[in-house]
């Protein structure tokens, strides 16, 4: 044992080292942005442009039944279904369907990704409503 | 007959050959047969389909050929491999100058960058920590493109997914790199045709 730590004693402390920053990272990244969990928004954007129909839903003035909404993509219409606070895609063309797997999203900060469309929906929070009285 | 003789003791002692030129086609070839390997693997890994809701989750024993390439013949023999694999396994997968060409580019060079930095500037490392750490990078590197073209920092989220993954393939092929450089396979043809 002390033979292996002898010999990877700097392999492991820089293993480490680089692990904890890119899990503080991703931490950061994925960290819910202000808001209240009660009144969600969701941003949909196509190349990191908001898109001009539907780009901005607000998902806490629908009710408990799915809505579905058809939104153009890169290369091809998707359908998107939204009910109260939660978000998932419905149907695309591509050819992994990642998208469609990950299911309904409703925490602020969880992105979907569909890389075949160009289309990032991200669920945010609303701020002004944080500060405690 | 001496002449023959004098050769034979030349080659025993290992000494590199009187004219060492900077074509060597021992070298050469050793290296396009390394470059095989590689495309070989990248492409066999590329069609096992992925088993996390992540795209282009792979497990990267191409790797193994560019840790042993960088310890054995150095830092350009390294990224010319790792270039040209990048470049033909795009190829045959029909994925040229598309996103996920740049993706795997973008990998490829900031994950030997950090190793070749990282072997030079600090000596105690072995080649697992080396591969584990160019492994991390490489996944951040495909991360930051994704996150580039999408233009959203969103997709950031998905290196939670991904760094542990890479942690884990990296030290496997670490300890691959380092058994196969124990059997000095590519050491005995650099002391036998005399390059380095």
């Amino acid at each position: 044992m002390t033979e292996f730590w002898k010999k990877h004693l700097a392999d492991t402390i820089t293993i480490a080292f680089f692990a904890i920053a890119g899990v503080a990272l991703a931490i950061y990244a994925a960290l819910p942005k202000n808001g209240t969990y009660d009144s969600l928004k969701a941003e949909i954007t196509l190349d990191g442009k908001r898109l001009e129909k539907n780009g901005y839903l607000d998902l806490s003035s629908y009710g408990e039944e799915e809505t579905e909404i058809e939104i153009i993509g890169k290369k091809s219409p998707m359908k998107i279904g939204v009910k109260h606070n939660a978000i998932h895609v419905l149907s695309s063309d591509c050819p992994s369907h990642y998208c469609i797997s990950q299911g309904w999203v409703t925490e602020p900060g969880v992105p979907i990704v569909c890389a075949y469309n160009h289309i990032v929906i991200t669920i945010l929070g609303t701020s002004g409503n944080d500060i405690n009285l | 007959m001496s002449e023959g003789k004098e050769k034979k003791t030349l080659m025993e002692e290992g000494e590199p050959s009187p004219k060492p030129s900077h074509f060597n086609l021992h070298k050469m070839t050793l290296m396009a047969i390394l470059l095989a390997l590689a495309i070989a693997i990248g492409y066999v890994e590329s069609l096992i389909p992925s088993f996390l809701p992540v795209g282009g989750v792979k497990l990267g024993f191409a790797n193994i050929i560019i840790v042993v390439v960088l310890y054995e013949l150095g830092v350009w023999e390294a990224a010319s491999i790792d270039l040209g694999k990048v470049l033909v396994v795009a190829l045959l997968r029909g994925s040229f100058l598309q996103m996920g060409f740049f993706m795997s580019l973008s990998g490829a060079v900031v994950s030997l960058l950090i190793m070749v930095l990282l072997k030079l500037l600090v000596k105690p490392l072995t080649e697992v920590g080396v591969s584990a750490v160019g492994s991390m990078f490489h996944s951040f590197g495909q991360v930051a493109v994704g996150a580039l073209f999408m233009g959203s920092g969103a997709v950031f989220y998905y290196y939670c997914y991904l760094m542990p993954i890479a942690l884990a393939t990296g030290v496997i092929v670490g300890i691959a790199a380092n058994r196969i450089m124990a059997t000095k396979v590519i050491a005995r043809q650099k002391r036998q045709y005399g390059f380095d």
